[in-house]
């Protein structure tokens, strides 16, 4: 069928009189890979069923190519998707489950049973296709899945949070394994998640959302070094957020970084945030130490490559670079506003 | 102190025996004596066992005229055709009730089972009554009509349970593969639901063999059953032929028994009446 983009223009759902979506307008070029990153309850997987067909638009359009798809019934649009419980017959074989959606297009035995055999091959699994669904471990599950997905050759693959029914150790493999035969195939693919670290690590794109909107979409880059506002900074992990101080560096109503960034130092380095502060608490991470501090009224996150006594007062600096400022509308400030500590000197 | 534990060890034991013994009297020495009575030739008061066995009842009861041949061959015809026209209507039912949010689903599923929580008998005697006017009575239609009624209540809600554990990410699956509303239904979400229907349809066929009231009043004279046989035979005093015609009402209990081991998964039970 050939890769084809995704087009989404103002499109709204709602579910039982609430609102899931509202006017959520999305570019999805044609073979990238992109992740629909949110917290639970945000509208992600909603969207993604709309694009497949479960979920009927309210307003708005749904274009696939040069087809508009959101009037068509779910079996008519040539989505795959990959459904987070995986969703494999019980019933049938390995191998019936991967060839039924050739059956449902009148291929011939012989050639449906080459194919699953060849696609079972990719996928690492040859040999299974007696096998019971039931008899497969999480992971084989998962690739039989995303088989069953692929063998139909569809323009857009659509994947459900598709690792996090499997344990940390396989997803991580998973996750590359997963990438690469997208580029392989180069395949239109959308993946919804809530995991940021699984976004980054995989998308081309990432589409930020939150309570029916679309939030952000930015390269992951740019997604975790600029994030829109307070809440998607927060959710990207930024766990400091400080009222900004006319003698800081940038000048911000809210000044956000990560604790990773955060370092003790001795003497205030320049061209950085510094805040003065007692150690509440500190606590040894494996590879350096983490540290809480009252600073004012605010607590702040830092790390130390050494231990640091509690109740000590220290220095804390945040190299410029490292700052994301917000204004007093939450919003993220453009680049290069001046920072006000030359302007006042 | 080792003997006190022991007693207590065997205290302990004691009890569950005498329960699990009682139970089993309770059960099984109901069925002795209907074992006892099917291949008695004679009998008489004062003795405690038969005097005389033998399976000359046995042959009476399979002589051609005698009527036990005719009524089981209509006791299977019926139940047959009342499992037919039972789960023709559960099956759409019960996906209907367990997959559309019907608004009072609740309600729809209690009304399938108001004709068990009445006393049957003036409900049979009002069929009776209605199917006169309709020409219906002593017809194989009126009969399997009224067995129809109790059978719909299992078949429906066992059915409603058996489409409701199939899990709708599956249906889903094969919609967004290609497959229609139809095929869907065929190809994914009745051979999963299958067991359940199974089950269905020997609740409604075990139901339609035992039955006695509604064929009593719809059915006889024309149309005897086993069951009507077996209340003929006991009026009459001939206990033998009563009991040689429940032995026989005994053999489709058994193979269910059998079958639902096999068939029925313990979450399709779970989940009757949800």
């Amino acid at each position: 069928m050939g890769v084809e983009a995704l087009a989404l223009h103002g499109l709204s759902i709602r579910l039982g009189g609430a609102q899931i979506l509202h006017d959520v307008t999305l570019n999805v070029p044609a073979g990238s890979f992109t992740c629909l990153l949110g917290p639970s309850g945000c509208g992600k997987t909603t969207l993604l069923r709309s694009i497949a067909g479960f979920a009927p638009p309210a307003s708005g359009d749904i274009r696939l190519g040069a087809r508009s798809i959101a009037d068509l019934p779910p079996e008519k649009r040539g989505t795959a998707m990959v459904f987070q419980s995986y969703a494999l017959w019980p019933h049938m074989t390995v191998a019936g489950n991967l060839t039924y959606p050739l059956k449902l297009r009148g291929i011939v035995r012989a050639e449906r049973d080459a194919r699953a055999e060849a696609l079972l091959d990719i996928l690492g699994l040859s040999g299974f296709g007696a096998r019971k669904v039931g008899s497969l471990s999480g992971g084989q599950r998962q690739r039989v899945a995303l088989g069953r997905a692929l063998i139909i050759d569809p323009p857009i693959l659509l994947l459900d949070e598709p690792l996090s029914n499997l344990d940390a150790a396989i997803r991580r493999n998973l996750r590359g394994e997963l990438r690469r035969l997208q580029q392989r195939l180069g395949i239109t693919t959308i993946m919804v998640t809530h995991d940021q670290e699984e976004a980054l690590a995989m998308a081309d794109t990432i589409v930020l959302m939150r309570a029916g909107r679309v939030v952000q979409v930015a390269a992951p880059q740019d997604l975790y070094a600029r994030p829109a506002d307070l809440d998607a900074g927060r959710f990207l992990g930024v766990d400091n957020m400080l009222a900004g101080r006319p003698d800081d560096p940038v000048a911000a109503a809210t000044l956000g970084f990560r604790s990773m960034d955060a370092r003790i130092h001795a003497t205030a380095p320049q061209d950085a945030l510094v805040r003065h502060g007692t150690v509440l608490d500190c606590a040894y991470t494996g590879g350096g130490y983490h540290l809480q501090l009252q600073s004012g009224a605010e607590v702040i996150s830092a790390v130390s490559g050494v231990p640091v006594t509690p109740g000590s007062q220290v220095c804390v600096a945040v190299p410029t670079a490292s700052l994301m400022a917000f204004g007093a509308d939450q919003m993220l400030l453009p680049n290069g506003s001046p920072p006000i500590a030359e302007t006042v000197q | 102190m080792a003997l006190a534990t022991l007693a207590r060890r065997g205290a302990a034991n004691l009890l569950p025996a005498v329960m699990i013994g009682l139970c089993a009297f309770v059960v099984f020495g109901p069925l002795t004596n209907l074992f006892l009575w099917a291949f008695a030739e004679k009998w008489f008061f004062p003795a405690r066992y038969p005097t005389e066995y033998g399976f000359d009842f046995w042959q009476r009861v399979f002589r051609p005229r005698a009527g036990a041949w005719t009524s089981l061959f209509n006791s299977v015809w019926i139940a047959l055709a009342t499992v037919g026209l039972s789960m023709a209507l559960a099956v759409p039912a019960g996906y209907a009730l367990a997959r559309l949010m019907l608004p009072a689903r609740a309600f729809i599923m209690l009304i399938f089972l108001l004709p068990q929580a009445f006393p049957s008998l003036p409900i049979f005697v009002n069929i009776a009554h209605m199917f006169y006017g309709l020409g219906l009575n002593g017809t194989y239609t009126g009969v399997v009509l009224v067995h129809s009624l109790p059978g719909l209540v299992y078949a429906v809600w066992i059915a409603t349970a058996a489409f409701g554990a199939v899990d709708r990410t599956m249906e889903e699956a094969a919609r967004n593969l290609g497959a229609g509303p139809m095929r869907t239904f065929r190809d994914i979400t009745l051979p999963q639901a299958f067991p359940g229907l199974v089950a269905a349809s020997i609740f409604v066929f075990l139901d339609s063999i035992d039955e006695f009231t509604g064929t009593f009043f719809v059915g006889t004279p024309d149309i005897s059953t086993l069951p009507i046989l077996m209340f003929n035979a006991s009026m009459g005093g001939n206990y033998q032929i009563a009991s040689i015609t429940a032995l026989i009402l005994l053999v489709p209990s058994i193979g269910f028994m059998l079958v639902i081991e096999r068939f029925l998964k313990a979450d399709v039970l779970s989940r009757i009446g949800r």
